[in-house]
């Protein structure tokens, strides 16, 4: 068995700057094991969406298509991990990862976003007393990796700039917005699974 | 021959419908003085044992999962959290949800779930050592978020009840 191909990013690829090209498609966060669901609601467990602190701010994601559900079983390890999950720069070729280099791993579960519901989530702020308002608003980035050209990130941002750059109340009320967007948006199989179209990711 | 009588006798009703309906067990003074009194009482006490279930199993919850989460609350004790977290359920029990729900994050974070007949709300408490407790507060029909709010705690709660009330 060999590592896909297909996940490799090519030197006559490019990076998606407008993701609303790929809008039709879904996310893919991979979960720890398959027990995504609350019983007690019959919706995503909100530590299914980000299981680590900070998580949420910059949270990975696979864009389906080219990138089929059950890739999310490959995973980077060894000594060349960092190196393969480091982000990918345009013209970069990129050698295929060995035998040393992965395992497949098929405990791992998925929870899948569609960007077009994503992008379309804005959501204003009020606060009684306070006259000021903002908006969050989610943004999906294309940042591949040496390992995997289909990752992208889920960001949220307002008026002052990325929630990753900011601190205190406001920035508790995006990762709030972020979690609870995630969890009603979140589904078990994606909507839709057709490749993406090569004319928005190879430069010829 | 006179036989004794067999108890299966017709009887001619001489009660008009209007006599029926106004001598109805449901209208005699009895009635509603007391069965519905004790009605009305044995639906009360069924609906406040039921929000005490649901309220003991949020807090259960809550307990359960501090074993998991407590090092993310660096700094803040279960009792602060099982303060706020009791005073959020049992009001947010009071808005009648279909189904709720408690989890905690590894963001120092207490997270309800509330559906709703068409809606589904979250609110999040976040904790930080010596700081007030923010709540968050977000709602969403048919993927649109049609609620957002962050203050206190009796701050986010009087903003959401008023939503509700006026949804």
């Amino acid at each position: 068995m060999d590592y896909p191909d297909h996940l490799i990013p090519k030197p006559d690829y490019q990076i998606i700057n407008d993701t609303t090209l790929i809008r039709a498609h879904c996310l893919q966060r991979s979960t720890k094991n398959t027990a995504i669901l609350n019983p007690e609601t019959g919706k995503i467990k909100a530590e299914y969406i980000a299981f680590q602190r900070d998580h949420l701010r910059d949270l990975s994601t696979n864009l389906i298509g080219v990138f089929k559900t059950e890739d999310r079983f490959w995973r980077m390890v060894g000594d060349r991990k960092a190196r393969y999950t480091e982000l990918w720069h345009e013209g970069e070729k990129v050698a295929p990862p060995t035998k040393e280099d992965w395992v497949y791993n098929e405990q791992f579960g998925a929870i899948y976003f569609p960007i077009d519901e994503l992008l379309n989530m804005t959501v204003p702020y009020t606060r009684g007393n306070d006259q000021e308002q903002k908006t969050v608003q989610c943004k999906v980035l294309h940042t591949p990796v040496r390992s995997n050209f289909w990752h992208c990130s889920i960001r949220w941002f307002n008026e002052n700039g990325d929630i990753i750059d900011q601190k205190g109340k406001w920035s508790k009320r995006m990762l709030s917005t972020a979690r609870s967007m995630l969890v009603e948006l979140g589904r078990l199989e994606p909507d839709f699974e057709e490749e993406v179209a090569e004319l928005i990711y190879k430069t010829t | 021959m006179d036989l004794p009588p067999t108890g299966e006798e017709s009887i001619t009703s001489t009660i008009t419908s209007e006599e029926q309906t106004r001598y109805a067990f449901s209208n005699t003074l009895y009635y509603n003085r007391y069965a519905v009194e004790q009605k009305e009482d044995i639906i009360r006490y069924d609906a406040k044992l039921q929000l005490q279930r649901q309220f003991d199993r949020l807090m259960n919850r809550l307990q359960d999962e501090w074993q998991t989460y407590r090092e993310h609350f660096s700094g803040v004790t279960l009792r602060e959290v099982q303060e706020v977290a009791s005073n959020l359920a049992a009001t947010l029990l009071h808005t009648s949800p279909n189904k709720i729900a408690l989890e905690l994050t590894t963001d120092a974070t207490v997270f309800f779930t509330c559906m709703y007949l068409g809606m589904n709300a979250y609110v999040e408490v976040h904790f930080e050592p010596g700081e007030e407790p923010e709540v968050v507060v977000n709602a969403y029909e048919d993927k649109k978020s049609v609620y957002a709010y962050g203050g206190t705690l009796t701050e986010s709660l009087q903003s959401f009840y008023s939503f509700l009330n006026n949804r």
